[in-house]
């Protein structure tokens, strides 16, 4: 049986299955509704969350490391808070109050580990004391809340004496003083995070200040509302002019209720500085009115680290439902302006709609959440189904005309004629995306699953549930369909046409095309793998995130920690001096590295007990050289310690211990570095009784990632281009048609890296799915010309005509959807997450280049190769008799 | 403003139904115009 034959009887069975959907439409609709009314219910159930776990390379050893200590030493998910005075430095009583009392409620946020917080105001951040008779103690800086100047002072002397505080946690010229909190990734909740850090820590200290403290919630008896009781008031505040006294009940800003600390900071927080508020007190049973001047903050508070940035993200999630409501909006005008018609508008929303619900109740079926950061890419995908059904839809009338306005012949023609190109453009979508599973990262595994189901649900609506549809909506007036082709729209796309398919036109296209081909290698070689700025790409350079993180960084040195554990391997290893040695070497040693700010080990303890314990000799701030000094002096520090406190230096059983450089960025290329160097470090001085391991910290587990993505990126690139080439092969059985398909997307694909590098973005977890549906999507509207030219060279049976009129046809359908892809997806810059503004800026960029390239270098290249798979179907040509639509008419 | 899902749904909905009745009253406008134009060309 010959190739022709076969794709006459593939024909004659799609019309045969166009007809059978109508026939049978009854069942099939109740059968697809009832399905979509289920997927619909778990799509309302979905939520916004983000599993940190999920984005970590659960298999690669730095995370195995990662997640066998965070716990112990501390993980990736850190909070800095600085509390910096404005004027003056932070060693003053009121300043030392808050930022004991802001380290409380730091302690107090969901999900903190109580162990790990690092602050002059918390328990476990200790000096040393000699005490009479020739004992040391190690006590916490400050063991309460200072009451006077001299209390003050004397935290100034023990904070500017002790190693691992001055510099660390308090700033070197004493205006600000760093709260370091690590949470438990198993209790991440940013949202409730965001806001209780705002509410609990932030503005009670700063806009909600009046310079009295006032007693938050009992941690004891958290359910329980506790009224806003005035703790102590400090002299020459707002709060003492007005005579408030400790124990006064603060009931009512302005006659505005305000039943607990956080209420009370909130109305504070509404009057700019200066305003005169009325501030209702009650002391014991009798209630007074008095006046008082909302004081400009003398604090500022800066907070950064991962939880916070998120918390941020979460913060501007809303601007979904504004880009949502407007694309729909506007999409719904374009559609009406195209077809002239309302059923042209609502046919592709159908479409769309019905793919979403079954995409997003999948998403909530496999017991995955959405994360704000990948919310592009169902708009991404719902546009991909609504471009389908438009192509089908403009498909439908011209059908209509062509069949003399029958309309059961329009839809079966309709769809047995799209059917090829619809068909695999979707597979080809759903199975590109698939690849990014090998990634082995479950957050991009979950996200390729549900993006190729997602894809693959667009049949259900697209093919399945189309002719139903048709069927029951009433078919256009004939002046509506008739109105398409006429007006600019038409003329603007023949004139086009002309001129790309004219000699001076096909060269200008290919000189176009190589020289941006040039220009895209070129540029993409400064493509990086990872961040590429040290500010978070996820928002706006000047978001209160990104200008917190830069301020953090500049007062502080750096806070992004590289946590390098050094395992030992027997217990009592970390009292063993040469191991003791390397880790202090190799701390001096990854110093030297431009973006390490500092570092923090065992042995910082050790050099100041033994230098304190020798009359603060400097001579004596070295690690001791025998064991049992070690052990000596360790007993020292450590003695008054819990073993919950000690355990974030060293394992009780003194068997492992790490090294913890802080990073001033986390810039992709300089966590390679800086990793490198570690390494190299570890490989030149091998420990006797125990072995570095990597890593651990924000910039342990963003390296692991990092390399899965390098590790994995070119396989992907290669396995997605090669499970699209299948497809087109299956479909048009021929090579060659893979290659003139793939071709554009390639030159698109080049384009693309190039801007990514020249706009600096670099390739993440977040970046890499968006860009794979990237290059799928691609490939669609070069598959309708395509089918189309082959379709008309059956007819005609001249490739020249035929291009033309496939430009001019279905090229005039592509031209349409690409302009409502590209407006729809381009509508994401509006988002104030930085990510989503500018990975829709790119993917609207991407799909106008894979529109332009479909348009103008596709129909060169067939022209110019004349490839054999489409001319031998000229051999078939049989004009339609009777039947010319205008379209044609108007193209020829 | 913030703008929540259910907002955001009804919104869109009114929207699309408003784009209908528009449209229907546009068609309905010139088939009647038609009409006249038809009617007017018998007498």
């Amino acid at each position: 049986m010959s190739m022709e034959d076969v794709s006459a009887q593939d024909k004659r069975a799609l019309y045969w299955l166009g007809e059978r959907l109508i026939d049978y439409r009854n069942p099939i609709m109740i059968l697809v509704l009832a399905v979509t009314a289920l997927f619909a219910y778990w799509s309302f159930q979905l939520k916004l969350e983000t599993s940190f776990g999920d984005l970590l390379p659960q298999s690669h050893p730095f995370v195995q490391i990662h997640n066998k200590y965070a716990g112990t030493f501390g993980g990736a998910n850190n909070i800095q808070l600085m509390v910096e005075v404005k004027e003056g430095n932070i060693f003053t009583v009121p300043t030392l109050a808050r930022i004991y009392k802001i380290t409380e409620a730091v302690d107090q946020v969901y999900g903190v580990n109580h162990n790990q917080i690092d602050s002059i105001g918390h328990r476990t951040t200790r000096y040393l004391r000699a005490q009479s008779g020739g004992f040391l103690r190690a006590e916490p800086v400050m063991i309460g809340l200072p009451k006077t100047p001299e209390d003050a002072a004397n935290i100034r002397r023990i904070v500017h004496n002790t190693e691992s505080v001055y510099g660390i946690l308090v700033s070197l010229d004493d205006k600000a003083a760093l709260v370091r909190a690590n949470f438990i990734e198993q209790r991440l909740d940013h949202r409730r995070t965001f806001t209780e850090v705002n509410e609990r820590v932030i503005a009670p200290f700063t806009t909600g200040w009046i310079g009295a403290l006032v007693k938050g919630k009992d941690p004891l008896k958290p359910d329980e509302v506790s009224p806003a009781v005035v703790e102590v008031v400090y002299r020459g505040t707002p709060a003492a002019d007005a005579e408030l006294k400790a124990g006064d009940v603060l009931e009512a800003v302005n006659g505005v209720p305000t039943p607990d600390r956080v209420a009370l900071a909130r109305e504070i927080g509404k009057y700019a500085p200066g305003t005169e508020v009325s501030l209702r007190y009650k002391r014991g049973t009798e209630s007074k009115d008095v006046s008082i001047k909302v004081p400009p903050p003398d604090i500022e508070i800066f907070v950064a680290g991962e939880p916070r940035l998120y918390g941020w993200v979460y913060n501007y999630a809303g601007d979904v439902f504004w880009i949502f409501t407007v694309t729909w909006c506007m999409e719904w005008v374009l559609r009406w302006m195209y077809f002239h018609d309302w059923r042209g508008a609502l046919r592709p929303s159908l479409t769309g709609v019905i793919a979403a619900f079954w995409g997003l109740g999948f998403v909530h079926l496999i017991g995955f959440a959405l994360d704000p950061l990948i919310l592009v890419m169902p708009f991404l995908i719902t546009a991909r189904a609504v471009s389908h059904a438009i192509q089908m839809h403009d498909r439908y009338y011209e059908e209509y005309e062509r069949h003399n306005w029958n309309q059961r012949a329009a839809i079966v023609a309709a769809f047995a004629e799209l059917f090829v190109p619809t068909f695999s453009g979707i597979l080809t979508d759903a199975f590109g995306v698939l690849v990014v599973m090998l990634v082995p990262i479950v957050m991009l595994r979950k996200l390729a699953i549900v993006a190729s189901w997602w894809i693959l649900a667009i049949t259900v609506s697209e093919m399945l549930l189309n002719p139903i549809v048709y069927y029951y909506l009433r078919a256009p007036d004939p002046d509506v369909v008739m109105a398409r082709e006429k007006g600019w729209y038409r003329n603007l796309i023949n004139r086009v046409t002309d001129m790309n398919l004219s000699r001076p036109g096909r060269v200008a296209v290919m000189v176009f095309w190589v020289a941006l081909t040039a220009w895209g290698a070129f540029a993409m070689r400064g493509l990086i793998v990872g961040d590429p700025t040290a500010a978070s790409p996820l928002v706006f350079e000047d978001s209160p995130y990104n200008v917190s993180h830069a301020h953090i960084q500049e007062k502080f040195g750096g806070v992004e920690p590289l946590i390098i554990v050094a395992e030992g391997h027997d217990r009592d290893a970390m009292k063993d001096p040469q191991a003791l040695h390397t880790m202090e070497k190799f701390q001096r040693y990854l110093e030297r590295d431009r973006d390490v700010g500092y570092s923090f080990s065992l042995t910082d303890i050790l050099r100041t007990v033994n230098m304190v314990f020798h009359e603060l000799e400097p001579k004596w701030g070295v690690v001791p050289n025998s064991v049992r000094d070690v052990g000596q002096t360790f007993f020292i520090f450590f003695a008054n310690s819990p073993p919950t406190e000690t355990s974030k230096y060293v394992t009780p059983d003194y068997q492992t211990a790490h090294v913890t450089f802080f990073c001033r960025n986390h810039k992709g290329d300089n966590i390679a570095r800086i990793i490198a160097e570690a390494q190299q470090f570890i490989a030149d001085n091998p420990m006797e009784k125990a072995t570095f391991k990597l890593a651990g910290g924000l910039i342990g587990v963003l390296g692991a990632a990092n390399q899965e993505l390098v590790r994995n990126d070119l396989m992907m690139n290669a396995l997605g281009f090669g499970t699209m080439f299948i497809i087109v092969l299956f479909t048009y059985r021929s090579a060659m048609a893979g290659i003139i398909l793939l071709l554009p997307l390639f030159i698109s694909n080049i384009v693309i890296n190039g801007m990514m590098a020249t706009l600096g973005i670099g390739v993440n977890i977040n970046t890499l799915p968006l860009v794979t549906v990237g290059v799928g999507f691609g490939i669609d509207y070069g598959l309708y010309i395509l089918s189309r030219v082959i379709e008309e060279i059956r007819v005609t049976g001249d490739l020249e005509e035929s291009i033309h009129i496939a430009l001019c046809t279905s090229g005039k359908a592509v031209s349409f959807t690409a302009v409502c892809m590209v407006a729809g997806t381009a509508l994401w810059t509006t988002s104030h997450i930085r990510f989503n503004a500018v990975m829709g800026g790119l993917l609207a960029v991407w799909m106008l280049i894979s529109f332009i390239a479909s348009e103008t270098l596709l129909p060169v290249i067939i022209s110019w190769f004349r490839p054999k798979f489409i001319l031998k179907e000229a051999s078939r040509a049989s004009r339609r008799k009777g039947l010319q639509p205008s379209a044609v008419a108007a193209a020829s | 403003m913030e703008l929540g899902l259910w907002s955001s749904i009804t919104i869109v909905l009114l929207f699309s139904i408003g784009v209908v009745i528009m449209d229907e009253i546009i068609h309905a406008r010139r088939r009647k115009t038609k009409g006249n134009d038809g009617a007017g060309g018998t007498h």
